[in-house]
C-alpha cells in the first residue's frame, strides 16, 4: 500500500531519507535534519512510519520552498538575466556554457539543461 | 692499522698481569666435539678437571655439585669450546627430527591437497586468493554437513569409490571424486582447413590430470554462474558451488552431459588421427 | 570543411549542430516547423513516445549509453525472487547439529555445578537440550562459529570459564553484584565465555537478559523515540525492546513462570493486578509502543527488594558500541550519547555499580574485535583495571613493575560518562588455550570425525603453536577447517 507524502506517493519499503531526497530542492543536508526533528532513524522505511508522522513530515513539507517554488525561484533568476540582457543570460538562452567555459566540445550538460525554463 | 701499533693497546701490554692468563683449551677435545655433533649419543667430549677448565673458573675448595650445577658447568665448558650449548645438534630435539624427505604437505607453498590447491586457483577473481581460501572452506563446510549424497547408478563414480555416507567426513575426496568423476577425458582440438572446405578437422585430443580437473570444475562453474543465488553475504557463491558439487556426484547436474558429449564427439572423430597431417602435427 | 567560426552567432559549427538549426528565438522555429506539419504528423511521434516510455523497461531506457557494438544478452527468467529478509534469514541461520558427524560417546551434558567445578577444566561438555534453546532464543549462538560442523553443540571448558563462572557463583551467594568486562584479542573466545556464562545461568535458574549485538541498539538502525519527562532527554528503542521482550519471555519460561508481581503497574494499558505470573507481565507488550514501559515493569519486578527474586544475569557482546556517542541525533540535531539511550543507559548504569541487583547476578560485557569503534576511554579503562588487578596479585614487592596507564594529556577524544561506567569493574582478560585445554579440543574434533589426524602431543604442539599459542579460532582454521576461512 503506498503511502503519500506531500502529495506523493511512495512504496513501503522506500527509505524515509530517498523518499525526502526525492523532492526538488531537498537534499542530504535537510533530509537528515527532517529526519533529526521527528526522530525517524536513517534506515527507516515508510512503512514503518505511524500515520501521525506521515501527516506531519507533509506539514513540515509544504512550509519549505521545495518543488515548484524552488523551480519558479531559479526560473526567476534566469529569466532575470535574460531580461537584462546580460551574456549569462544569453548563454542560458542558447543552450550554452554560461561561465566561461570552452565550447568545442564536452558541453553536453548545457546543452541538455541551459534555457530560459530550466528544468533542474 | 695493526693493534700492535695503537697508542692504547701498548699501554695495556706495559701494565702489571695481577693474574694468570687463562689458559687455552687444548684444541684436540674441541674438534672432536665438532665432528662428533650427529652423534647425539655422546654429547661431551670426555675431559678431565685438570687442564680443561681455566683456573679461575674453578671454585677455590672442591664443592659437592648438584646435577644442575653440573649441567651449567658443562654448558660453561661448551661454550669454551667455541660451540654453542643450545645447539640442537648438541642438545637433541623434543619431538626429533622430521623425516625425511618431507610429505608433499609439509611444503608452505603446498600444505593443501592438490586438488584444492588447483581448484581454489580457479575459484579465484582479480587475484583475490584469500577470499578464494575462505570459499573453498566454505565449500568443504557445505560438503560435510549436508546429508550423504545418493549416488545415482547411471551416472558412476570412479571405481573404488567410497560408499556415500563415508564421502561427507572427508570433504577433500568428496569434491576431488566429484570432479575426477565428470572429468573429461579428452579434448577436441580443431586442425583448420583440414576437412575440405576450409572446414577445420576435429581430432580428440588426450588430458593430462590437472587439465581434466581444470576442464571438469570450470564446466561446473559455468553452471554455477547461471544459478541465481538464495543468500546473500559470504555464503552466497560457495553454497552454490557446493550444492553442484553435490548435485554431480548425485548424477543430477548437467555437467554429465556436457561430458558425454564430448567422449561422443571424441569417438567418432578418433579415426582423424590417421590423417597424415595431423600425425605430422602431433 | 565549413568555415572555422560564425561571425553572426557565436556557436561554432559541428557536426551535431547546424547552422539552420540553431534556436534563434523559439517563434521563428515553430513557424519554420508549421508548414510542413499535418495533424497526423504530429500525432504520430507522439505515439512513439507513449509506447516507448512504458512503465516496464528502465526509468532512463533509450538515454542509457551504450557503449560497445552489441547489446547485452537479456538476463534468462532467474524464477521467483527471494521475498524480503529471506536472504538475510538465511544468512543469519544457525545450524546447532550436523547429522554427518560422529556422536561422541563420552561427551557429558553440563549440569549446573559442572561450569563451576574446577575438577571439569580442559573438557569438553554438551550443553543440554534445553539450555540450547534458551540460548537459541536469546541469539547467543553466532552464524560465523562452528556450531553446525557437530553432533550436538558442545563448549570447551577453559580456566577462564572456571574462574568466571565461580565469581559469579559466589556474587549470587552473596546476593552481591559481579561486573565484569570479558577482553581479549581476536578469535580467542570472548563471545564464547558470555556464551558460557548464559548457559551457566540458564543451569542454576537465573533469569538471563542478553543482548546479541550492542551495535544493533548504537549504529541508528532500530526506531527511537524520547521518553516524555525525562532531564536529560532519554531514547526508548521500542522495536528492539519488543524484540528483546520476546527474547526473554521464550529464554526464561521456566524462571518467569514461577514468578508472581509484587505491586500492581498502573501506567500499563494493560491491567496487572499483583501476584500475575511475570511471564504475563513480559507478554503484556504486543505493540512497539508498549514495549517500553512493559519492559520497566519488568525490570523494577525483577530487582523488587525483599521479594525472594532470582539472581540476574545481564549480558552484551560488543562492548565497544555502547561506549561511544550513537549515530542518533536529537531533534536538536546533536548526536546522541550511547548512555541516554534508556536501555543502553540502564546495562551501563548496571555495569557500573550505579544500579544494583537485590537479589545478586552478574553483568557481564565482552569486547569484540571485528567491527568495533575506537573507544580511547573504554581501552584506556580496561587497561587500567587490569593493571591494577595485576598490582594487587603481585603485591607490594612488585608493585613498582605493573604501571598502571595513564591519560595521554595532548589527547581530546576521552569520554568521562565511559570512564565513570568502567571505574570499578573487574577485566578478564581471555587468552590463548593452554596445550592441555587444546589437547582436549582436537580429541573431540578428531572424535567427532571432523579432524583426520592422530592427536598425538606432537600434533597438538604444532597446531597450537601455528594458532599463535592456542587461539581457540586460529586453531580451527589451522586444524578443523582445511583452508582457512
Amino acid at each position: 500500500m503506498p503511502v503519500s507524502i506531500f502529495g506523493a506517493a511512495f512504496h513501503e519499503q522506500k527509505l524515509v531519507k530517498k523518499a525526502l531526497e526525492s523532492f526538488y530542492a531537498l537534499g542530504p543536508q535537510t533530509s537528515a535534519r527532517i529526519l533529526a526533528k521527528y526522530c525517524i532513524h536513517p534506515r527507516a522505511k515508510i512503512g514503518t512510519l505511524p500515520p501521525k508522522t506521515v501527516t506531519a513530515l507533509t506539514a513540515e513539507l509544504s512550509t519549505m520552498t521545495i518543488e515548484s517554488d524552488a523551480k519558479k525561484i531559479l526560473h526567476d533568476n534566469i529569466k532575470r538575466l535574460r531580461d537584462m540582457g546580460t551574456y549569462r543570460g544569453r548563454r542560458h538562452a542558447m543552450n550554452l556554457p554560461v561561465r566561461g567555459q570552452r565550447t568545442r566540445n564536452q558541453i553536453e550538460t548545457a546543452r541538455k539543461l541551459n534555457k530560459v525554463e530550466r528544468r533542474g | 692499522m695493526p693493534p700492535r701499533l695503537n697508542f692504547w693497546s701498548a699501554c695495556r701490554a706495559l701494565s702489571v698481569r695481577t693474574r694468570a692468563l687463562a689458559q687455552r683449551p687444548q684444541p684436540g677435545p674441541a674438534t672432536l666435539a665438532r665432528g662428533l655433533a650427529d652423534n647425539t649419543s655422546s654429547r661431551l667430549p670426555p675431559h678431565d678437571r685438570s687442564g680443561a677448565l681455566p683456573p679461575s673458573m674453578l671454585p677455590a675448595n672442591e664443592q659437592p655439585t648438584s646435577p644442575e650445577n653440573e649441567a651449567a658447568l658443562n654448558q660453561l665448558r661448551l661454550i669454551e669450546y667455541g660451540l654453542s650449548p643450545l645447539d640442537p645438534a648438541v642438545e637433541g630435539h623434543k619431538y626429533g627430527l622430521p623425516e625425511l624427505p618431507l610429505p608433499t604437505d609439509k611444503h608452505t607453498k603446498h600444505r593443501y591437497d592438490a586438488v584444492i590447491q588447483q581448484i581454489t586457483r580457479l575459484l579465484m577473481k582479480d587475484g583475490k586468493l584469500a577470499k578464494a581460501q575462505r570459499d573453498m572452506a566454505m565449500i568443504l563446510n557445505y560438503l560435510r554437513t549436508s546429508p550423504p549424497p545418493r549416488l545415482d547408478p547411471s551416472k558412476p563414480l570412479l571405481p573404488g569409490a567410497p560408499p556415500a555416507h563415508h564421502l561427507p567426513l572427508d570433504p577433500v575426496l568428496y569434491l576431488g571424486l566429484a570432479i575426477d568423476s565428470v572429468a573429461p577425458l579428452v579434448k577436441i582440438r580443431g586442425f583448420k582447413g583440414m576437412a575440405g572446405g576450409g572446414k577445420s578437422l576435429d581430432v580428440p585430443m588426450p588430458l593430462r590430470a590437472r587439465q581434466r580437473r581444470r576442464t571438469a570444475f570450470l564446466w561446473i562453474l559455468d553452471v554455477v554462474n547461471r544459478k541465481p543465488s538464495k543468500g546473500s553475504g559470504r555464503t552466497m557463491f560457495p553454497h552454490r558451488v557446493a550444492e553442484e558439487i553435490v548435485a554431480v556426484v548425485e548424477g543430477r547436474s548437467g555437467v554429465w552431459d556436457r561430458r558425454t558429449q564430448v567422449h561422443k564427439l571424441g569417438t567418432a572423430n578418433r579415426a582423424n588421427l590417421n590423417n597424415e597431417y595431423v600425425k605430422g602435427k602431433l | 570543411m565549413s568555415a572555422p567560426s560564425c561571425l553572426r552567432c557565436l556557436v561554432r559549427p559541428s557536426a551535431g549542430v547546424t547552422v539552420s538549426s540553431l534556436p534563434r528565438s523559439s517563434p521563428l522555429a515553430v513557424a519554420r516547423a508549421a508548414p510542413f506539419s499535418t495533424t497526423t504528423a504530429n500525432l504520430r511521434p507522439k505515439k512513439e513516445v507513449q509506447t516507448g516510455g512504458a512503465p516496464k523497461g528502465h526509468v532512463r531506457s533509450g538515454k542509457m549509453l551504450q557503449l560497445g557494438k552489441f547489446k547485452k544478452g537479456k538476463a534468462g527468467d532467474r524464477g521467483r525472487t527471494p521475498a524480503p529478509g529471506e536472504r538475510k534469514a538465511y544468512r543469519k541461520r544457525i545450524t546447532l547439529s550436523n547429522d554427518n558427524a560422529i556422536p561422541v560417546p563420552w561427551l557429558t551434558d553440563l549440569g549446573p555445578a559442572d561450569l563451576a567445578n574446577p575438577a571439569n577444566t580442559a573438557r569438553i561438555m554438551a550443553l543440554p537440550t534445553e539450555v540450547q534453546d534458551q540460548l537459541r532464543a536469546s541469539e547467543a549462538f553466532k552464524p560465523t562459529q562452528c556450531w553446525g560442523m557437530f553432533r550436538k553443540p558442545a563448549v570447551l571448558v577453559r580456566k577462564e570459564t572456571i574462574d568466571m563462572a565461580n565469581r559469579m557463583q559466589n556474587a549470587a551467594d552473596k546476593r552481591h553484584t559481579l561486573r565484569l568486562v570479558v577482553s581479549g584479542d581476536k578469535l580467542t573466545g570472548k563471545s564464547l565465555m558470555v556464551l558460557q556464562a548464559m548457559a551457566h545461568a540458564h543451569l542454576n535458574n537465573w533469569v538471563v537478559i542478553h543482548i546479541p549485538e550492542v551495535q544493533e541498539l548504537t549504529t541508528a538502525c532500530t526506531e527511537y523515540a524520547p521518553i516524555p519527562n525525562t532531564d536529560p532527554v532519554q531514547y526508548m528503542q521500542p522495536v528492539y525492546v519488543l524484540k528483546l521482550l520476546q527474547a526473554i519471555r521464550r529464554a526464561n519460561e521456566g524462571v518467569l513462570s514461577k514468578i508472581l508481581t509484587v505491586s500492581a503497574h498502573p501506567e500499563l494499558s494493560q491491567s496487572m493486578p499483583p501476584n500475575t505470573p511475570l511471564l504475563a507481565l513480559a507478554g503484556a507488550a504486543k505493540e512497539p509502543d508498549a514495549a517500553w514501559p512493559v519492559f520497566q515493569a519488568l525490570w523494577s519486578e525483577l530487582t523488587a527488594q525483599g521479594a525472594n527474586r532470582p539472581p540476574i544475569l545481564l549480558s552484551a557482546d560488543g562492548l565497544a558500541h555502547m561506549m561511544k556517542v550513537s549515530d542518533y541525533r536529537s531533534p536538536a540535531f546533536d548526536l546522541i550519547h550511547s548512555h541516554d539511550l534508556a536501555l543502553v543507559r540502564l546495562f551501563a548504569d548496571a555495569l557500573g555499580g550505579g544500579l544494583r541487583l537485590p537479589s545478586g547476578g552478574a553483568v557481564i560485557a565482552a569486547t569484540t574485535r571485528s567491527n568495533a569503534p575506537r573507544t580511547p576511554s573504554m581501552e584506556l579503562a580496561l587497561a587500567q583495571r587490569e593493571a591494577e588487578a595485576n598490582k594487587g596479585l603481585g603485591g607490594p614487592s612488585s608493585s613498582g613493575a605493573v604501571e598502571v596507564p595513564q591519560r595521554d594529556p595532548f589527547f581530546r577524544g576521552y569520554d568521562d560518562r565511559v570512564e565513570a561506567v568502567l571505574r570499578s569493574v573487574q577485566v578478564l582478560r581471555v587468552r590463548g588455550v593452554d596445550k592441555l585445554e587444546a589437547r582436549a579440543l582436537m580429541e573431540y574434533w578428531a572424535a567427532s570425525g571432523m579432524l583426520r589426524a592422530t592427536v598425538d602431543e606432537k600434533a597438538v604442539t604444532e597446531k597450537w603453536a601455528l594458532s599463535g599459542g592456542g587461539v581457540p579460532g586460529e586453531m580451527e582454521r589451522a586444524a578443523l577447517l582445511t583452508a582457512r576461512i
